[in-house]
């Protein structure tokens, strides 16, 4: 199956614009260090980048000494913190409630490191800066994972609704009222119809 | 290299959702170095016997499920984009232009020409993607009711177009 290609001018133009925005502009509150010990392999336990590793810090940079261009970050000159072996380097910034980060290893040259130093040992009395960047970072979204997703989906409209019950068929009585006439069914007939009745007295 | 957990999100809604000119082309779908060529010396140009049909502002929309961001074609229906048909054929592939591509002046596709030109060679550092295509069943990027391109006012609405980042 075919897979999907991007231009290189993609992929920079899309890892400049994240680059800048974990750094944020110049007034921002981004910082960039070298770091020794233990590469993190985790972000999640990152809850307050101020104070994360304040003591394996060797060099920092502010916002406004970090220069991003077409993917490369180079940064103005800064005299370290600490003296020590960087194995690591950790960006934040804090823009309201969310945290951009991102840590990334660094080795000695040929290293395969996502930052290489021609020395990882870090001197307090020499300046460092990265000045001449080689190397850009890749995103490639060609190892996306599908999400399968129904392609049809019932709705209804509107989603809530007040039901009126009505009976279906009623029984009428026209007229609505009546005098009613009680009529005997049958009649008693005396025949013959005329008579002289004798009434007769006991003494 | 750990990037902050949204870091996806964001690269779809600053860069990738602005992938709004697609051109559907047949053949076989080239590299990124091949296709370069091929459009500098007039193989994959309007007047090249490979581009199908070209489509322009293409409505797309940022949606995340779970971890997974993801752009898509915004309307649920195909609409036409424009009538910018340009022969008939098996489409096999696309590329996705960024917008900023027809814009200011060392712009790369030029609409104000009948009916699509590229204003100027392109290069690898033209914001691009060439995606594969399909019919609506198959696995696509991009994808039609058919993927036989015929001429027509409005002949081939594009039906589904997802690109999935995690």
């Amino acid at each position: 199956m075919s897979i999907i290609e991007q231009s290189p001018g993609l992929v920079i133009s899309a890892l400049t614009k994240t680059l800048k925005k974990i750094v944020g502009t110049r007034i921002s509150r981004g910082h960039l260090y070298w770091m020794k010990g233990a590469v993190p392999s985790s972000l999640e336990n990152i809850t307050n980048p101020l104070r994360y590793r304040v003591a394996d810090r060797l060099v920092h940079w502010n916002r406004n000494q970090i220069i991003i261009t077409q993917g490369l970050i180079s940064t103005t000159a800064s005299t370290p913190i600490n003296s020590g072996v960087a194995t690591w380097f950790y960006f934040y910034r804090i823009d309201g409630n969310k945290i951009y980060q991102l840590v990334g290893t660094i080795t000695s040259t040929g290293g395969g490191g996502d930052l290489e130093l021609a020395n990882t040992t870090i001197f307090k009395d020499k300046t460092y800066g990265i000045q001449e960047p080689r190397q850009s970072i890749s995103i490639n979204p060609t190892s996306a994972t599908w999400v399968v997703e129904p392609i049809q989906s019932i709705s209804i409209t509107p989603s809530s609704a007040t039901w009126v019950v009505e009976p279906v068929q009623s029984i009428s009585i026209n007229p609505t009222s009546a005098t009613w006439v009680v009529e005997p069914v049958q009649n008693v007939e005396i025949v013959p119809p005329a008579a002289t009745w004798e009434i007769e007295y006991e003494l | 290299m750990i990037f902050y957990s949204n870091v996806a999100d964001d690269l779809v809604q600053d860069s990738f959702i602005l992938l709004t000119t697609m051109i559907v082309y047949r053949g076989k779908q080239p590299t990124v170095a091949e296709y370069i060529t091929k459009v500098n010396n007039g193989t994959y140009t309007w007047t090249g016997n490979y581009l199908l049909q070209v489509y322009k502002d293409v409505d797309l929309s940022k949606s995340k499920v779970e971890s997974v961001t993801k752009i898509e074609k915004n309307s649920p229906d195909g609409t036409s984009y424009g009538n910018y048909f340009c022969q008939a054929g098996l489409a096999e592939w696309a590329v996705l232009f960024d917008k900023t591509t027809s814009q200011g002046t060392n712009k790369l596709l030029n609409f104000n020409t009948s009916p699509m030109t590229f204003a100027r060679n392109i290069s690898e550092n033209d914001l691009f993607m060439i995606v594969p295509v399909s019919d609506i069943k198959g696995l696509g990027v991009l994808r039609f009711d058919s993927i036989d391109f015929k001429s027509g006012n409005n002949p081939n609405p594009i039906k589904r177009f997802a690109v999935n980042f995690s």
